[in-house]
């Protein structure tokens, strides 16, 4: 064993001999902070889970409405057509 | 039940069900161990209530990982290590120690360890803050495995449940960070020692 692991060891040995710095008692509502904390922290998962589901809904919705519109384009294209070239229902007779 | 008429299985049952005054029990109860674990890892005075508050945060919700093997407060110990030793992963080594920067104090514990003499009972307290300066040389874990080991005098299996390391993993760091304190010494006594 060389010099300094002995000065190591004595200063080791007589650390172990001091007394316990600090307080051990939990400070005055320290405990009713990390409670109120966990109760919180332990809802908003749920909040989240819920806003998660809202946020996946609606991005389920637009993309089915993208999709049937795409499907039903030619329809209602075709339909538009349709009317610009029926024959006007009205038709304009001239006064002699 | 304890003589104080603290019933753990009762309280972590109520931990369970969510209701806030086991929970607050549950703290109180534990807060020595946790403070003192957070306090052996080096974090400072206005980080050490963040950090407890983090490890009760972090035993509740993982409650139900405790299957009753073993006492409560080693898993309570060994979450506590896991979360310090994550938490001050970042925390840089002081770079070296001199002689200047120690108490008198310190200076005489040292000096009286040097000359081979044995630290009287008195310089116990200067001894322990001498130690702590030195321990700041090292990183975060290969402090913590010194205090675990050359401090608080746990075996090196206790060292391994504690933090989930192997043995031969223990060793190694243990024998380099004495290196490190050994080197530091060496180091004050060339440089500094009046």
């Amino acid at each position: 064993m060389n010099r300094s692991e002995e000065v190591w060891l004595r200063l080791a040995k007589a650390a172990r001999k001091a007394p316990a710095s600090g307080a051990v008692e939990a400070p005055f509502g320290f405990a009713q902070r990390v409670a109120a904390r966990w109760k919180v922290e332990s809802v908003e998962p749920a909040i989240a889970v819920w806003t998660w589901l809202g946020r996946q809904t609606i991005m389920s919705a637009a993309v089915v409405l993208a999709i049937m519109a795409a499907l039903n384009y030619w329809l209602i294209a075709g339909a538009w057509s349709a009317l610009s070239e029926a024959t006007p229902l009205v038709e304009l007779i001239p006064i002699l | 039940m304890d003589d104080d008429g603290f019933e753990l299985a009762a309280c972590l049952e109520g931990v369970k069900r969510r209701d806030e005054q086991a929970a607050r029990q549950l703290v109180e109860r534990l807060y020595p161990l946790v403070i003192k674990i957070v306090r052996a890892h080096g974090s400072s005075r206005l980080a050490e209530e963040d950090l407890a508050q983090e490890i009760f945060l972090k035993v509740f919700s993982r409650l139900e990982q405790y299957r009753g093997e073993g006492a409560f407060e080693h898993w309570v110990a060994r979450v506590a290590v896991g979360t310090c030793l994550n938490a001050l992963r970042w925390q840089k080594a002081r770079p070296e120690l001199r002689w200047a920067d120690l108490t008198d104090d310190e200076a005489q514990a040292l000096t009286a360890g040097l000359e081979g003499d044995e630290i009287p009972a008195d310089r116990a307290v200067a001894a322990r803050d001498l130690v702590e300066k030195l321990l700041e040389c090292l990183s975060p874990p290969d402090r913590m495995i010194i205090r675990l080991l050359d401090l608080e005098e746990r075996s090196v299996e206790e060292v391994s449940r504690l933090t989930g390391w192997g043995k031969s993993r223990i060793k190694v760091r243990a024998f380099r960070a004495r290196l490190k304190l050994k080197q530091q010494l060496r180091k004050l006594q060339k440089n500094g020692m009046p």
